[in-house]
């Protein structure tokens, strides 16, 4: 198998260059020290709190179940924004102002704040629907007959706007944790609610075999009080760090190019499955260490995670997939590049922007979204905001997963075509 | 007409009908170029730097596409040349293509991967391709710490290591030291003495492709402009002994070519950068009468060489101008 040969070649060839194997090995390293402490990891970055207009148009609702009280819980969500802390920290992450919407849209304007987030005049109704919707679902589980007397849910949906700057910074650190916070505010009210179903109902009419299907384990929330930027930026962090990785092997196909080696291969029985399928490999290993060396060294630098190992495996499986993908990208750009210098151009032409257009960085209008889902480094970057920040687990993460598998083999079928027709033709 | 129309088509390796590349500047490199290169030969193709020749090997082992025409290995159109015919070629290129972060072995082992040589055969053929190119020592080091001529003769091996019935050396000797130059070209005469290999040479040192070629072709400009035996071209040009002739004052050069010219004997007179060239029978015989010519003329002789006629001879005849012009 002339692809074997041609990893084994290539593995040689990287390990034998020593300055080569210190770049690729330290640019991750380095690349995560510095974002990781420029967004406020470790202590070291400043925690500077954001700035933010909250708009609570929320018009609260009366709860009525095993008690009854008004609740606003709009008003509930603007506290919590409001309590939110830096870790191990007295600095608040938020800085709520007082604003009317004329007020604060001038704010932002001029950037005195970060973003205005709306609360909708349905979200106290929204949430009582999802508090009563898994009541329904826990009781139903539990005893079918006082599930039947329990009223159902609204139909119901009430979105939370956030309104900001996509090309101010501020604006998509403090989304992103809004977004993360809304999200764990709203399991943690389905979970205190699932807690309160089962002490309220009596033990003897339990059903203790059904329970088991019932998932109400308290996940780690290491990040729900105490978040750093940080921990909302690792995931584009690392995706961007592995799509920098692809500037390398387009160098390394790109060098077989400008020495003639190609030439050599060319007359040769090799064919170009062969040739991008053994550049392949080693350069997955790579990237792989250079995955462990950021997940490593952001762990180091104060990177809080939801959940335990298991979320952390996950992660490092998704992130294996994505090196796999941007190999397959240098393996692309290599075949448009003729040196190793065009290949070092070209590949950050293409991997920077690329950063930018999957959300690493700064979160995507809903239109982008159209485009950006068929990348696979968006469908990992979107994986790893998912179980790291937000603690899904390896089922909600499949879809994801499944995708930028079939797009990363659609990615390294065009490679392997694209470089059989540009390189190893007679030119 | 050349001298191998005729022949029979089961007797050729290589043919090339017409070939012609024009580069996208508009350089015409190759042009109209048809040849037909025998089994078993050692074919010579000699011309000056930009002369075509690596253009046009490239062409017939697959490396370019030509303009127009056609290039058939054992009849088949190299574009769709066949596994067997894949294997059956070896290309040397003329620079020294080699990957400089693995060993001598490991090198020669990648490309006999690539030609699908099982490792054992491929491990032999190694040993004795380092051992006849004066390897054997550097079996183990990194390329990159090979010497010049040591690259290049690794560059030499890597094309031979999966037996191939065609071999192109493109400049196999271009810049190498006088020992790896003795390595190599006794290494060619070797083959071409034990084993039933095509060779396609291609040079600009006459010496190498007359002692090497069984027929030389050479180009110009991209056209053939002859192809025959390096005895039969030497003889075209004319039987005789070739002397050069430098004079003092070089602005006399033009009054002693007039009469040379004129002189009972003398075949041919050329200036070649600076210098005389007079091609005559028994050159030494008569040098005391053109010494006398000369003198009567005022024009005093700086120096005298006297050697028989090579295929530089034959490219200055045929063009009016030297090989390294």
């Amino acid at each position: 198998m002339k692809f074997v040969t041609i990893a084994v070649k290539g593995l040689k060839e990287i390990t034998r260059d020593r300055g080569l194997l210190a770049m690729t090995l330290l640019f991750p390293m380095v690349f995560m020290l510095v974002f990781g402490y420029a967004f406020g990891a470790g202590g070291g970055g400043q925690n500077t709190p954001y700035d933010i207009v909250v708009l609570n148009n929320d018009a609260g609702t009366e709860v009525n179940y095993w008690y009854s009280e008004y609740f606003n819980f709009g008003e509930n969500f603007t506290q919590v924004l409001r309590d939110l802390k830096y870790e191990n920290s007295t600095v608040p992450m938020f800085i709520l102002q007082n604003a009317t919407r004329e007020e604060a849209l001038k704010l932002l304007m001029s950037r005195s704040i970060a973003c205005i987030v709306t609360i909708p005049e349905n979200f106290s109704e929204a949430v009582e629907a999802t508090i009563n919707s898994t009541i329904r679902t826990t009781l139903l589980l539990i005893n079918k007959s006082m599930a039947s007397s329990f009223p159902e849910a609204k139909n119901i949906t009430a979105t939370v706007i956030i309104e900001g700057d996509m090309g101010y910074i501020n604006f998509g650190i403090a989304q992103s944790i809004i977004q993360g916070v809304l999200s764990k505010y709203m399991e943690v009210i389905q979970y205190e609610a699932k807690e309160q179903v089962l002490q309220a109902v009596p033990e003897e009419i339990k059903v203790s075999e059904e329970l088991k299907h019932v998932s109400v384990g308290v996940k780690s929330v290491s990040g729900t009080r105490e978040f750093t930027a940080f921990d909302y930026q690792a995931p584009g962090i690392i995706v961007f760090g592995l799509l920098m990785g692809s500037i390398g092997v387009a160098g390394a196909l790109a060098r077989e190019t400008e020495s003639q080696t190609l030439s050599r291969l060319k007359v040769s029985l090799m064919k170009s499955f062969d040739l991008l399928f053994g550049t392949l490999l080693p350069w997955t290993l790579l990237a792989t260490a250079q995955l462990l060396i950021l997940f490593g060294v952001a762990l180091a630098t104060g990177f809080h995670w939801v959940g335990g190992t298991s979320s952390l495996l996950i992660a490092i499986l998704i992130g294996c997939i994505a090196g796999v993908s941007c190999v397959s990208l240098g393996l692309l750009v290599a075949a448009f590049s003729k040196s190793e210098g065009h290949a070092g151009t070209l590949g950050t032409l293409v991997s920077v922007p690329l950063s930018f257009l999957i959300g690493a960085f700064f979160p995507l209008p809903p239109q982008a979204e159209v485009v950006t889902v068929f990348l696979p480094w968006r469908q990992a970057f979107m994986a790893l905001l998912s179980v790291l920040s937000y603690g899904a687990q390896f089922q909600d993460v499949m879809p994801n997963i499944t995708a930028m598998i079939l797009e990363t083999a659609v990615l390294f079928t065009v490679g392997v075509i694209a470089f059989a027709k540009i390189r190893l033709k007679a030119e | 007409m050349l001298r191998d129309e005729g022949l029979e088509s089961e007797s050729v390796a290589i043919e090339t009908r017409n070939l012609s590349k024009r580069y996208p500047k508009g350089v015409l490199a190759v042009d109209g170029l048809s040849l037909r290169v025998l089994k078993g030969e050692v074919f010579g193709f000699l011309g000056p730097n930009g002369a075509g020749k690596t253009t046009s090997i490239k062409m017939m082992v697959g490396l370019l596409k030509p303009t127009s025409g056609q290039v058939l290995i054992e009849g088949e159109r190299i574009e769709a040349a066949s596994r067997r015919i894949k294997k059956s070629i070896g290309v040397c290129p003329q620079d020294i293509v080699v990957w400089t972060r693995l060993t001598c072995m490991e090198n020669l082992l990648v490309m006999a991967d690539m030609y699908e040589v099982p490792r054992k055969v491929a491990v032999k053929r190694a040993e004795k391709l380092l051992d006849d190119l004066k390897l054997t020592e550097k079996r183990d080091a990194l390329a990159a710490s090979l010497s010049g001529g040591m690259k290049r003769r690794l560059n030499v091996a890597m094309a031979l290591i999966h037996d191939p019935e065609i071999v192109v050396l493109d400049e196999p000797t271009a810049g190498l030291d006088p020992q790896s130059r003795l390595v190599v070209t006794e290494y060619i005469r070797g083959v071409k003495e034990t084993k039933r290999l095509t060779v396609i040479l291609t040079t600009h040192e006459m010496e190498i492709a007359d002692q090497l070629s069984d027929r030389v072709a050479i180009i110009d400009h991209g056209k053939l402009l002859v192809l025959d035996t390096p005895e039969n071209l030497k003889d075209r040009v004319g039987k005789g002994d070739i002397m050069e002739i430098t004079l003092y004052d070089e602005t006399k050069n033009k009054r002693a070519r007039e009469a040379l010219e004129g002189m009972e004997g003398i075949q041919e007179v050329n200036e070649i950068r600076g210098r005389i060239v007079v091609r005559a029978l028994d050159a030494a015989s008569r040098l005391p009468k053109i010494f006398t010519l000369l003198e009567s003329i005022e024009a005093k002789v700086l120096d005298v060489s006297l050697r028989r006629n090579s295929l530089e001879d034959v490219f200055i005849t045929l063009t009016g101008r030297g090989l390294r012009e």
